[in-house]
């Protein structure tokens, strides 16, 4: 049932019995929380999060309370905000204050908090209490009992979301502490959601803490590339003058529809991949050879027939149509191909599937079969690979290698041609669900690297050089894409109809 | 006024050993109880108007009425952790008198509908929980207890040891620690409701409110009310501890006079010496000075009326010696070891109180500090999931409200 309610005197409509602080949050009035997470629910330790309510005794947790017609909720008034001071002085009196030191700086509840609601004079002059120091936890997760606020939401997820209960609170009053037992460490697929999940500066990464101040960074929203799942993330990016952009972090990024708040540590340590040194250079039989030469040779080789061509399934949409189109108006034969690993996937957001767009070459109709496609290459001319590796074609068969990453094992190729790789480029996947979502680019580097799209522009003018293009010339005709443009596709996805299981 | 209702056989040599206490009647009538309506039996506890006996003092009835609402299986809990400093009743009837607990769980749990009844028993309490098990193998030998009873109605009965923390005394703690989980008290429901064990409804009394349960079934809610006062009916197992001539519990009717209780059971302060203060119910009750003990008498509405409460009924008595400065101290340091650490204001707001405590001790207070102790303890008031930490502040206001000079006597420029 839809219901008023008044927060600080501004009318919101919202349903009966809904919870008061996702109300607040949905609506962007500013409610300090520590422990309440949409994931987790509430716990409602941390008394950060205190209204006034109209006709209440005492001040109320907006995380244990549930709305109901004309209520009449107050977040500023002087007394409560004389008490969320209060309270947040109380976290604070034995914590560090080592700010400086802190890898969260700049992103820590605590500093917003006091920023915002303390900014007291200290009064605090007894001995603070001592708990440990960069303890290991293990999975890259590292703890600092002293900055933590025992909020307990790392506990919660290891209790709740992976139940593996690695996690738990020891301890009682100002000596509790998050620890883990005795030659038990952290030690799940899902353990550096915990790093994410932290509100301060008890729990950081391994991987990224002291590598870079955050506020440096910028964040741009992609989908992650690790397997068929496509966990929405954000790259956190910097590129430092007359320096390559460098991925830091990858951050889950909240999509309700595929992976929640959460990422998984394979996931979001496969960063490091778009770090890998590359080269902007093309070359002929381990040759360097400059841009205008490779166009050349391309076109010489994209002329031969019975060329053979092969295409990773986890490029983007826009990518496989480009290919498929210039494959078929060449006669050229094309399959895909896809890696998959029986040992990776759970039932939750690891997929055993590898490739993150093989939804997509169903929908094109670009073929998988293995037979078919050994086949093929035993009687092929010429073998053109986009980014599968030499390894995998016929070794006395010349190739075309267009490639991403691993230029020093490709050398053999009669042309090996650099292309950007996908946070250096934007585009669309489709995964194992049929969600059709779109990447942004994040990198760009001192010298820019020609993507794909370009690359087959050149090779024929045919080609729409950029996504937009693709999906104005080529994907309009797919019948299940036929109300989508690419620039209106939702934030949180669609469902392509029939994609997953065709 | 004395009465003995409870403790009728604590003086009987060997009465927690199952023969002794049958030929005391222990068991004896459950039988004919039995066969009565359980909602006939839940009127007579309704009309007695017992209360709850571990602090709360909220009326029994209601609470086991609320039992009727939730499908079976339903769960009957006794608390047993009793932890609360001046407290120590309920080792009394475990050590004293076992079987009268135990039949007080079996009529429990016939009237709320209970075949599984837990005793959660504080953890230093072992030899008290070693006498209860003997008593519990003992009845189940006897056929009190187990699926297939002398009386026809089941009744399994496990002791279960708490692992040494004091909020596990708070129901909904107690009921985490029991399925398992850290003693970590759970948020209030919004309407009335019962406890949940995994899932299923639980009624949670207090070790002296069940042992109660058998005389006033079998005596009927008058008798029972013929003891106390209008609101407060029946009788306590109060306690005596501090400085008096004979500390111990001694079970008297509400509505007696603190100080005749005082002076009949306990023979007065220790060495004649002149009473200073009274902490009415337990260590979580505010103190009470020599004037304001002399105007209560022994029931709920008196010690509220007098900005205290009854709580458990265990009195600290303190004599004109005492130093009021330390005695919180003594307090807080309890407070501050036993915060379960959940909520800020609570687990914070304990250890700087105390840390506070011990500038005031050393003479090196100052005005200001006075005034942190003032504030943080307005913060750990009503901010709390449970009253552990309001407790906490009660006790402090208590004392900075009826012995402030002591306090201001030890700021540096006054000392």
């Amino acid at each position: 049932m839809s219901v008023t309610i008044y927060v600080d005197g501004q009318a919101i409509e919202t349903e009966e019995g809904a919870l008061l602080i996702d109300v607040l949050l949905k609506n962007g009035i500013a409610i300090p929380h520590f422990c309440y997470h949409e994931a987790l629910g509430a716990d409602g330790n941390c008394r950060m999060c205190m209204v006034e309510l109209k006709g209440a005794k005492r001040p109320q947790i907006a995380c244990d309370t549930f709305v109901k017609d004309g209520m009449d909720v107050s977040t500023q008034s002087e007394s409560i905000l004389k008490l969320k001071r209060e309270i947040l002085e109380l976290e604070l009196i034995n914590h560090p204050v080592d700010c400086p030191i802190c890898d969260q700086a700049g992103e820590c509840k605590l500093q917003d908090y006091y920023m915002e609601f303390g900014l007291y004079q200290s009064r605090l002059d007894t001995p603070k209490t001592h708990k440990g120091k960069h303890i290991d936890l293990g999975s890259n997760v590292v703890l600092d009992q002293e900055r933590c606020v025992l909020c307990a939401r790392c506990t919660r997820f290891t209790q709740q979301v992976t139940k593996t209960h690695e996690l738990a609170i020891v301890g009682r009053g100002d000596n509790a502490r998050v620890a883990t037992a005795p030659g038990r460490p952290l030690d799940n697929p899902y353990a550096m959601n915990v790093v994410d999940l932290c509100p301060v500066g008890a729990l950081t990464s391994r991987d990224f803490r002291f590598r870079q101040r955050v506020w440096f960074l910028d964040s741009v929203k992609s989908i992650c590339h690790g397997c068929a799942k496509g966990c929405n993330i954000w790259i956190d990016h910097n590129r430092p003058k007359y320096q390559n952009d460098r991925v830091y972090r990858y951050r889950p990024r909240i999509n309700r529809e595929v992976n929640g708040y959460f990422l998984c540590d394979a996931g979001r340590l496969s960063y490091t991949r778009q770090n890998e040194v590359r080269s902007e250079q093309a070359y002929a039989k381990g040759k360097p050879i400059d841009t205008k030469a490779a166009y050349t040779g391309l076109r010489v080789h994209f002329e031969r027939r019975g060329a053979v061509a092969l295409v990773d399934a986890s490029l983007s949409l826009e990518q496989l149509a480009a290919v498929q189109l210039l494959c078929s108006q060449r006669g050229i034969a094309l399959f895909g191909v896809g890696d998959t690993d029986e040992q990776f996937g759970d039932d939750w957001l690891r997929k055993s599937d590898l490739s993150s767009n093989r939804t997509a070459l169903k929908l094109l109709g670009i073929p998988m079969d293995e037979d078919a496609r050994d086949q093929a290459l035993q009687n092929a001319d010429t073998v053109i690979a986009f980014n599968r590796p030499l390894s995998e074609l016929p070794e006395e068969t010349p190739s075309i290698c267009f490639a991403t990453h691993n230029f020093e094992n490709e050398t053999d190729a009669a042309l090996l041609v650099p292309f950007a790789d996908f946070s250096m480029d934007a585009g669309t996947l489709i995964n194992c669900d049929g969600r059709l979502q779109r990447f942004e680019r994040s990198l760009k580097q001192e010298h820019e690297h020609l993507s794909l799209l370009q690359w087959l522009h050149h090779i024929d003018a045919a080609i729409p050089a950029t996504n937009e293009g693709v999906w104005e010339q080529l994907l309009g005709s797919v019948e299940q894409l036929e109300n989508l443009s690419y620039k209106t596709i939702p934030s949180e996805g669609i469902i392509i109809e029939g994609a997953a299981d065709a | 006024m004395l009465a003995r209702i409870v403790s009728t056989h604590f003086d009987v040599p060997g009465m927690s050993t199952l023969p002794v206490a049958k030929e005391h009647g222990a068991y004896e009538r459950i039988a004919g109880t039995i066969k009565r309506d359980p909602m006939e039996l839940h009127g007579i506890i309704c009309d007695s108007g017992l209360r709850g006996k571990g602090g709360g003092g909220a009326p029994a009835a209601g609470k086991w009425e609320l039992m009727y609402h939730y499908d079976a299986p339903r769960y009957v809990i006794v608390n047993a952790d009793e932890s609360e400093p001046g407290t120590f009743k309920d080792r009394q009837i475990i050590s004293k008198d076992p079987h009268l607990l135990i039949e007080g769980i079996i009529l429990t749990c016939y009237t709320v509908g209970a075949h599984d009844a837990y005793i959660y028993i504080r953890g230093e309490y072992r030899e008290f929980a070693d006498v209860l098990q003997t008593a519990i193998d003992e009845a189940y030998a006897d056929g009190w207890l187990g699926s297939d009873t002398r009386y026809g109605y089941g009744v399994e009965l496990t002791l279960h040891r708490g692992a040494g923390a004091y909020i596990c005394g708070e129901k909904s703690a107690l009921v985490e620690s029991l399925e398992g989980n850290r003693g970590h008290p759970r948020l209030k429901p919004h309407n009335p409701s019962p406890e949940f064990y995994f899932g299923q409804a639980a009624l949670v009394n207090n070790v002296e409110t069940i042992a109660s349960v058998p005389y006033i079934l079998y005596n009927g809610a008058e008798a029972y009310r013929s003891y106390g006062t209008e609101q407060s009916p029946g009788t306590l197992l109060f306690a005596l501890s501090g400085h008096v001539e004979r500390p111990g519990v001694y079970e008297a009717a509400f509505g007696t006079p603190m100080l005749e209780y005082l002076e009949t059971a306990g023979g007065g302060v220790k060495n004649g010496k002149k009473l200073k203060a009274i902490i009415p119910g337990g260590a979580s009750t505010p103190v009470l000075t020599a004037e304001e003990a002399a105007q209560a008498t022994l029931d709920y509405e008196s010690l509220k009326s007098l900005g205290s409460s009854l709580g458990t009924g265990g009195m600290i008595v303190m004599d004109e010696t005492t130093d009021m400065v330390k005695a919180l101290k003594n307090l807080l340091r309890f407070y501050h070891h036993e915060s379960c650490g959940q909520c800020t204001p609570c687990r914070e707001g304990t250890g700087w109180t105390e840390r506070l405590l011990d500038r005031f001790i050393a003479k090196e207070a100052t005005e200001e500090d006075l005034e942190t102790l003032r504030s943080v303890s307005r913060t750990m008031n009503g901010k709390t999931i449970c009253v552990f930490a309001p407790a906490a502040s009660g006790v402090i206001d208590g004392f900075l409200k009826r012995f402030e000079d002591e306090f201001r006597a030890c700021i540096k420029e006054n000392a």
